[in-house]
């Protein structure tokens, strides 16, 4: 975890009452809550249902929330515990139709929801900072990690750039990004990390 | 650690679309949903989660007629029952009394009950679409339930 400034800044407005800064806590933090229910294997009905509980629950605690720089580790906390409690109602259907099979085990569950956090923080932080490039720079990155990567030529002929000079501005545009805001804080962060970490409590 | 890779042009690249594609997997509506908590909720109210669904009930102790759905949502002091009858709900609150009910669409619509004496209330229709139930009690006491779809 490490104290991203955009989110405090977005629960201080949140409590305050700013229907803005709502929506972007949910969209910024839907992919974690999503993933961790994918990770559980979730159905999309129960993910829909766990999405809910777990907004809900952060509508309620936002006025309540001390740390607010510990919101994506409660968020993590809590998608989680929610999926457990789906699990297990759907896990009384399982043992009986399969008295065998045991209690449905998630097994390292802490190790999951730091997985799922820290990828969510990492991923978040890739998204913002791409979102800072240059337009000229997102066009090309978004050309370049496409799926189907169209051949060098075609890209220059899209962006009017000599084939030779692609390289060398992907370069500068990575660059740039490892640079941003939202990059250099989680880098940094988790530099400081690594020398023994701080841990919050929400 | 993953971020010792990002000094490497490709590693960083690989990375960016695996962000880009981990937010393009969560569907518009789980994220819209999320935001309408805003709009429908009220931070006074207790929240009745799901404790029981017939629907996810073993199969062997179900009766016959499997279609009738009960559910019940429980909060730390109230407990509401909901039996699906005739395309409409029946709903029975615990403990009794006359409440004031709010049927909470998605999309934002509500239709208002009333519980008898004896807490009982009926909903003509089910709603389409998934929904929740919101009521204060003459005594006071303002539940939602969790979200749910017939």
């Amino acid at each position: 975890m490490y104290d991203d400034p955009t989110v405090v800044a977005l629960v201080l407005a949140g409590r305050a009452g700013d229907r803005e800064a709502w929506d972007q806590i949910v969209e910024r933090y839907a992919p974690l809550v999503w993933g961790i229910c994918v990770r559980l294997r979730l159905s999309r009905a129960d993910t829909d249902d766990v999405g809910q509980n777990v907004w809900l629950r952060l509508f309620e605690s936002l006025s309540t929330i001390r740390e607010p720089a510990a919101l994506p580790g409660w968020l993590a906390r809590t998608t989680f515990n929610e999926c457990l409690r789906v699990l297990r109602t759907a896990g009384q259907r399982v043992r009986v139709e399969h008295p065998l099979d045991a209690e449905p085990a998630v097994d390292g569950g802490y190790d999951l929801v730091e997985e799922e956090l820290e990828r969510a923080e990492r991923q978040l932080a890739l998204r913002e900072g791409f979102a800072q490039l240059r337009p000229r720079c997102r066009t090309l990155l978004s050309l370049l990690f496409a799926d189907a990567r169209p051949p060098y030529e075609q890209i220059g002929g899209q962006l009017e750039m000599k084939v030779g000079s692609i390289g060398p501005t992907r370069e500068r545009c990575l660059a740039e990004l490892r640079r941003c805001p939202a990059l250099a804080a989680l880098i940094e962060a988790r530099s400081r990390q690594a020398e023994g970490g701080e841990v919050h409590a929400l | 650690m993953p971020y010792e890779g990002w000094s490497d042009d490709q590693t960083l690249l690989t990375e960016l679309d695996k962000a880009w594609y981990a937010a393009q997997c969560v569907p518009a509506e789980f994220i819209a949903a999320g935001k309408r908590v805003w709009t429908a909720s009220d931070l006074d109210a207790e929240l009745a989660e799901l404790i029981y669904d017939s629907l996810r009930e073993p199969a062997q102790v179900r009766t016959d007629r499997a279609e009738l759905r009960a559910l019940t949502f429980a909060s730390a002091t109230q407990t509401i029952e909901l039996e699906v009858s005739d395309g409409g709900l029946l709903g029975q609150l615990v403990p009794p009394g006359r409440a004031q009910i709010e049927i909470e669409a998605q999309d934002g619509g509500t239709t208002s009950r009333s519980s008898d004496e004896l807490g009982f209330f009926t909903i003509p229709r089910v709603p389409d679409g998934p929904f929740r139930l919101r009521y204060r009690t003459d005594s006071g006491v303002d539940v939602v339930t969790g979200w749910i779809a017939i």
